[in-house]
């Protein structure tokens, strides 16, 4: 398994920054922590994927990290958080269906790594936290 | 330099075929060595389908796709105990329908309920295989319950291997994997397991699997075997034997149970989170279809939602009202298995959603909405881009009316099967019907790549009752050789190479008639040769896997055969076309067969050699003797000569006696197919006779041979000697074959073509030279090599044999020759 490169880490970083949701609240520190090991285990499953889609998926992190500079003149690590989000959605609702799918993998790694990280688990189970989904 | 290690059976995979194919074979008796993929995970030491637990058991941290239209998420274990560590432990038997449709499709032969009975049970017994409580159901399962029972669908909870019924299969200790099962089981028994050991080519050559070329913690490892089971499951197994060049029915029809998932909401919580699995099933539409809970974890509800995160976000702000559900179908499409080629270890799998596909999942869906929403549910959430939430039974019975887009879809499965299906078929099957790979001899698959096709339920019952069987069936039918481990290996009194080979096999036949003691004939069988016939011979005979070629292996050939007899009947006469077998085989691997030999006090070694170290002749009035000066015919005449250089030197150096026996053109009986097309050349007038046909050559009828190597090997003064073994005299090639044709049209009515292909003598002399051309380019062409010795004499002299030996050659040509027709009609040969 090759580890993601730094470039690649920071494009995914920046994905799982904007996937998370808000819900359920929790401290900063704690939330940018969550954030941290969201964005080591998402990076870490996509250089597990089969050598034959690795290549390709971190071709399309350069691709999905590079397009924005044609609208926006600069890459989208780099995006304000409202660009990135409507970025992002323009990628999940493309017709084609390896764009959605590229946005749908990181995705579902990160919210299941979220949902299923203790500290947010211990929020949701306190039910206390109440916020909105992103 | 890899190390290298020795096994009786090497099983390669450690989930619900390897595992019990290892515990069951160990218990036996047998040399066991478990070669496992994936790491030794502690039980306990990971939460179950925890992100963690994805990561470090599941192969490629979960991130396996199977590609088609659209794409499948399939995950598969890959840690000691395969995906019995990451499954949810239910447990079904093999449903009746199947036992005979697989019969008269794959040709079964032995598979009734009754046959597997025995299977289950005791697997069944071993595992803890309980039912939950129908009366304690968690929250998740009883609003399915409740709702089938008001649907009047069939409902019920399901069997799963936990030992405590009232234990959450996923709490701790709780459920009875492999690795808390049969791999304890079969380590217990004196089975090796290497973890974190890549299978990365089968060794094999002709019939027979000799072991694996493994990585072992990043350093290569060679491991021999006599028996090899592939274990590692519908999708690995068919990738390695594809990747070992074994593609007869491998990889072509891979099943699956394709499934949709929804999210449901209800009105009040649920818990599912704190009981995990929900535990009962709808089998209303069994076998097309089943209904169920699945897994629930938060994040597992949210990847599910990420189908339609921006319109279901909110849900899971009511994640402890929300649980998950499935719908499975049969799946009647098929898909292939493809190791990727550069890539290493990489797999491409493929599978085609059918039309009818599509439509079960259309009508799983609308049937699970039915369900859900009778259950109370007060929204579904399928996993389906074009369909964000259900909000009543009428918009889900409308599913019914159509199929589902197929690009919208966000399909798992976690079942796969049928890769190397078993049967009798020979245009489905890749084994026959109890797992033996097709061609092989020492070759199986046991594990879920066998079943024939969809079982519509959990496959892991089928899988391992399948495994017990085909184990069991191994087992009864195991070669005497195979013996259990602990147990005296009988002392042998004669080695001998080359058997299963012609002359080898001829002279076991008759040294387990002088030698009738179990084990007391110890038969080195080649990769590649089927050891059956010598088999047959009786308990004398114990064959013994290994190769010239590989110098342990010799050790273990020679284990104990102090004071015995070696005959070394084996050796490269044709290599299939590189000449540099000739020194691997007949030099290098003297070599080191002699030094196994001396090491295990070998008393006597008899070997032979033949007469192309001393050449041929243009003379046609030239016999040889013991005293010709040596001449050798090409490579291998060289690679003779050499041999007997080794006999003499090790002689000399009093490692064991000596003597060497050289036999011209031998015939008869256990013949291999060039001699039937010698018969065929003959009957229909094309046999070649270069010049006049008045060149001479010695041959002998095998049993006179094996007369010979016996009075080699047990007149004292024979050693340090060397005797030419043929028949008492000499034949011109015209004798030959006019010899042979009487036979076949007086003794057995076989008309034959009068006269034969007469060629110029120099065409001999152009062959030749051809041959030695290739020959120095390292390459060889058997018909080109036979072509340029015809217009030459090869004849001998046996006096020295007659009278220091007492050989007496019983056989002529014209009677051997007729027995040797005799032996090629009764199998069958076309002459």
């Amino acid at each position: 398994m090759e580890a993601l490169s730094g470039h690649g880490q920071r494009v995914v970083a920046a994905l799982v920054h904007l996937v998370v949701p808000e819900f359920p609240a929790l401290e900063p520190a704690t939330r940018r922590s969550v954030e941290d090991e969201v964005g080591h285990y998402v990076a870490s499953q996509i250089a597990g994927m089969p050598g034959y889609l690795a290549l390709p998926y971190r071709l399309a992190l350069r691709i999905f990290d590079g397009l924005p500079r044609l609208f926006y003149l600069r890459p989208f690590v780099r995006l304000d958080a409202a660009r990135g989000t409507r970025y992002l959605e323009r990628w999940s609702n493309a017709p084609l269906a390896p764009m959605r799918d590229f946005v749908k993998l990181v995705r579902s790694c990160a919210l299941l790594a979220y949902f299923d990280h203790p500290a947010v688990v211990a929020q949701l189970q306190s039910g206390t936290a109440v916020g909105s989904g992103r | 330099m890899s190390r290298t290690l020795r096994t009786q059976v090497l099983v390669v995979g450690s989930g619900a075929g390897g595992a019990v194919t290892a515990a069951l074979l160990a218990e036996a008796g047998l040399d066991v060595l478990i070669a496992e993929e994936g790491p030794d995970v502690a039980p306990d030491s990971v939460v179950s389908n925890s992100p963690e637990a994805i990561a470090r058991l599941y192969r490629n941290r979960g991130m396996t796709p199977i590609l088609g239209s659209p794409n499948l998420a399939f995950v598969e274990g890959s840690c000691v105990g395969g995906s019995t560590e990451v499954n949810s432990a239910f447990w079904h038997r093999t449903p009746l329908d199947c036992y005979a449709r697989w019969t008269a499709d794959a040709l079964l032969e032995d598979f009734t309920p009754a046959a597997l009975e025995p299977c289950f049970e005791r697997i069944e017994r071993d595992l803890g295989v309980t039912l939950p409580d129908a009366t304690a159901l968690p929250e998740s399962s009883a609003v399915i319950q409740r709702a089938a029972d008001a649907l009047g669908w069939e409902c019920a909870p399901v069997p799963r291997c936990v030992k405590d019924p009232l234990v959450d299969p996923f709490a701790p200790g709780a459920k009875q994997s492999m690795q808390r099962s049969y791999v304890p089981r079969a380590r217990d028994a004196g089975a090796t397991l290497l973890a974190e050991c890549k299978i990365v080519e089968l060794r094999h050559q002709g019939r027979g699997a000799s072991g694996a070329r493994a990585v072992l913690a990043g350093e290569p490892v060679e491991i021999r075997a006599d028996h090899v089971f592939v274990c590692c499951g519908p999708i690995q197994t068919p990738a390695l034997l594809r990747r070992s060049g074994i593609r007869k029915n491998v990889g072509n029809t891979l099943c699956i149970h394709p499934m949709l998932k929804a999210a449901a909401r209800f009105d009040h919580d649920l818990e599912a989170h704190a009981t995990t699995l929900p535990v009962v099933q709808v089998t209303e539409f069994k076998p097309a279809l089943t209904l169920g809970g699945s897994v629930f974890t938060p994040g597992f509800l949210a990847m599910l939602l990420a189908e339609n995160w921006a319109q279901n976000a909110g849900v899971m702000q009511h994640w402890s009202q929300t649980a998950l559900y499935y719908a499975a179908t049969r799946g009647l499409g098929r898909g292939r298995v493809r190791p990727v080629p550069g890539s290493g270890d990489g797999v491409w799998v493929h599978y085609r959603l059918t039309e009818a596909d599509r439509r079960a999942l259309s009508i799983g869906m609308a049937r699970l909405g039915e369900l859900l929403f009778t259950a109370g549910a007060e929204a579904v959430y399928p996993g389906i881009r074009s369909l964000p939430v259900l909000r009543s039974v009428e918009q889900c019975r409308g599913l019914l009316e159509r199929s589902l887009p197929a690009g919208d879809l966000s399909l798992s499965t976690v079942h796969a099967f049928s890769t190397c299906p078993m049967g009798e078929n020979p245009d489905l099957c890749a084994t026959d019907s109890f797992g033996k790979v097709r061609g092989f001899s020492n070759l199986y698959v046991n594990d879920a790549s066998l079943i024939p096709d969809s079982p519509g339920v959990n496959p892991q019952g089928t899988t391992m009752a399948i495994a017990w069987r085909n184990a069991e069936h191994f087992l009864a039918r195991a070669p005497r050789h195979s013996r259990a481990r602990g147990a005296a290996r009988p002392r042998p009194q004669v080695l001998v190479t080359g058997a299963p080979g012609w002359l080898g096999t001829s002279l076991v036949e008759k040294l387990a008639v002088a030698y009738p003691e179990p084990g007391a004939v110890r038969c080195l069988v080649a990769p590649g040769a089927d050891p059956a016939g010598l088999e047959a011979c009786g308990e004398a005979v114990e064959p013994c896997h290994g190769d010239l070629r590989h110098p342990e292996s010799l050790a273990a050939f020679c284990e104990g055969a102090d004071g015995a007899l070696l005959y070394h009947a084996a050796g490269v006469i044709h290599p299939s076309w590189r000449a540099r077998d000739f020194q691997d085989v007949n030099v290098h691997g003297a070599r080191a067969l002699f030094e196994a030999a001396r090491g295990a006090g070998v008393r006597r070694v008899v070997a032979v050699s033949s007469n192309s170290p001393v050449g041929a002749s243009r003379d046609p009035d030239v016999v040889f003797d013991e005293e010709s000066p040596l001449d050798p015919f090409l490579g291998y005449g060289r690679s003779k000569a050499a041999l007997e250089t080794l006999v003499r030197e090790a002689r000399a150096r009093g490692d064991f006696e000596t003597v060497v026996v050289r036999a011209p053109w031998f015939y008869g009986p256990n013949q291999p197919p060039r001699q039937s097309l010698f018969f065929r050349m003959i009957r229909t007038g094309r046999f070649p006779i270069l010049g006049d046909g008045n060149q001479r050559r010695s041959m002998t009828y095998i049993d006179n041979l094996c007369q010979g190597l016996e009075l080699a090997a047990n007149v004292a003064a024979a050693d340090g000697r060397t005797y030419w073994i043929a028949d008492a005299r000499p034949y011109t090639v015209n004798e030959i074959v006019e010899t042979v044709r009487q036979v076949l049209e007086q003794d057995f009515g076989l008309p034959c073509t009068a006269g034969a292909l007469h060629l110029p003598g120099f065409v001999g002399d152009l062959a030749y030279w051809g041959d030695a051309g290739l020959q120095a380019l390292g390459l060889y062409q058997q018909k080109l090599h036979v072509l340029g010795e015809m217009n030459r004499t090869i004849a001998c002299s046996v006096e020295r044999a007659r009278e220091e030996l007492g050989y007496e050659p019983r056989v002529a040509l014209r009677e051997g020759m007729a027995e040797s027709i005799r032996w090629c009609l009764a199998r069958g040969h076309a002459l």
